[in-house]
């Protein structure tokens, strides 16, 4: 449907992906899907979103690196951008720290297990 | 070399699109055979849950013989090997088999489409490469073979699916985040034995009822024939998938189900199998399907070992279940699964 808005989800946890689109979808949004920050760049590329909800921890591309990325790009600055992060204050880690001690532009970030009721919140509040 | 079952084949020359296929790491295969109820699984997995082993995948069954299956990292099988086999020792336990280096190819989304995974299994078992096991998540369908046969699988299933240009690699490849994080050396994984949970958290739950589900048994060639009854029926969606090899060359089927919109199907299936030589099949009404996931399931070791515990010490009986992807499946008979939900909610949370 036209006017529906597109949410990029990307994220190397397929059954998560998965899980978000169904939750996205029944809240009447579109949803594309990438699997790695390579793949969600090209997303972007072919279809601008109108939110990204985005995973950390992936493997050939970064989330971090790629929220660097269309942070400092003129055409896709203003793409609200959701970071996920498995870093709550349940988890003890002395290897993955939160933000991994550098500073992102994202616009909001949700730990992980995700509520989803509380994201589709934070989602609606950066659209 | 692919079968040329017309269910197989491209439709119109067009390949069915698929989002990503992933190869694990090398594995290691243990079947634990006969295993007649949840007690003994729950000691089984008791004893890689003290030890902080991860495991990558379980399935377990009760039909045609109770059995349990399981993957976990090699390395870190080898290197807990002694402490393992002297855990299981101490309750009578040892695995029946032992395989490896196996490799898991992972590919999604299936979106539950029968399609997609009928012609998942002809390509699979009909490739003649080895198939240990295939069993399904959320998302994805698991495929385990010798972790050498990977690119050879991927091939054979390349031949009927495609994947979008500039798709992820198939092999894991370091992202910068990563490299900063380990000095350049393997992969950091978010999770793993990080979480510190009194109760351990999940994304949700759903519980299924009414459901048919379809068990057989049949060697290679009688189960692409199986495959061919099911393409028949036109069943649109499935719930839920596991697939055992053995040494011997028979395959165990697991299939399940929604029958709500495709009445007649159970019948029709029953009519189908019926008619194929040296195959033993049951097609089972009112199975009940509960399925829960959270994160990084397969990097939190002692998920299954917390559900089972507490379904065998409330002596809830299930026929199956897969753990795969980040999510679990438990199968029971009618009228059981209000009662798992109730005790598993006593270990796990949606926060």
């Amino acid at each position: 449907m036209s006017d529906q808005q597109l949410i990029l989800v990307v994220d190397d946890d397929t059954d998560l992906v998965e899980a978000l689109a169904m939750k996205l979808e029944s809240e009447n949004f579109a949803v594309a899907k990438a699997y790695d920050g390579v793949e969600g760049f090209d997303k972007i590329k072919e279809r601008r979103p109108a939110l990204v909800i985005l995973d950390v921890m992936m493997p050939r591309k970064d989330g971090y690196q790629l929220c660097d990325e269309l942070k400092n790009d003129a055409g896709y600055k203003d793409i609200p951008i959701i970071l996920l992060t498995a870093v709550a204050e349940a988890v003890n880690s002395t290897n993955y720290t939160h933000m991994g001690g550098k500073t992102t532009l994202a616009d909001d970030y949700v730990p992980k297990p995700i509520d989803l009721d509380k994201l589709m919140e934070i989602v609606r509040d950066n659209l | 070399m692919m079968d040329e079952r017309s269910y197989l084949q491209p439709e119109s020359g067009r390949k069915l699109g698929l989002g990503g296929i992933k190869f694990s790491d090398a594995q290691s295969r243990l079947v634990f055979r006969p295993v007649g109820g949840l007690a003994a699984l729950s000691r089984i997995l008791a004893a890689f849950a003290g030890k902080r082993i991860n495991l990558h995948q379980l399935v377990f069954r009760k039909i045609p013989v109770g059995g349990v299956e399981l993957y976990l990292a090699r390395n870190a099988y080898l290197q807990n090997r002694s402490l393992i086999d002297g855990e299981l020792d101490s309750h009578g336990l040892a695995p029946a088999e032992v395989a490896e280096p196996v490799g898991t190819l992972t590919l999604f989304p299936h979106a539950s489409s029968m399609e997609v995974l009928l012609k998942v299994i002809g390509i699979a078992v009909g490739s003649g490469l080895p198939v240990h096991s295939m069993c399904s998540s959320l998302s994805a369908l698991c495929i385990a073979t010798d972790a050498e046969r990977l690119d050879e699988l991927a091939g054979a299933l390349l031949e009927v699916f495609s994947l979008p240009d500039g798709h992820s690699p198939f092999r894991y490849e370091q992202s910068d985040l990563d490299r900063r994080l380990t000095g350049g050396q393997g992969r950091i994984v978010e999770t793993i034995a990080r979480y510190w949970e009194p109760v351990i958290r999940i994304y949700g739950s759903s519980l299924k009822t009414g459901l048919t589900g379809v068990s057989v048994s049949a060697d290679g060639d009688r189960l692409l024939e199986v495959i061919g009854e099911l393409a028949d029926c036109r069943i649109a969606r499935f719930l839920m998938v596991e697939l055992t090899g053995t040494e011997s060359g028979r395959y165990s089927l697991q299939l399940i189900f929604d029958p709500e919109h495709q009445h007649g199907a159970a019948a029709a299936l029953s009519f189908g199998l019926e008619r194929i030589d040296n195959i033993e099949y049951y097609v089972w009404k009112g199975l009940e399907l509960l399925f829960f996931h959270g994160p990084h399931f397969q990097d939190r070791y002692g998920v299954m070992h917390t559900a089972v515990a507490a379904l065998s010490e409330a002596s809830v009986e299930i026929s199956s279940a897969i753990c795969s992807g980040t999510g679990v499946h438990l199968v029971a008979k009618e009228e059981a699964g209000r009662h798992m939900l109730d005790v598993l909610g006593e270990v796990f949370v949606v926060p």
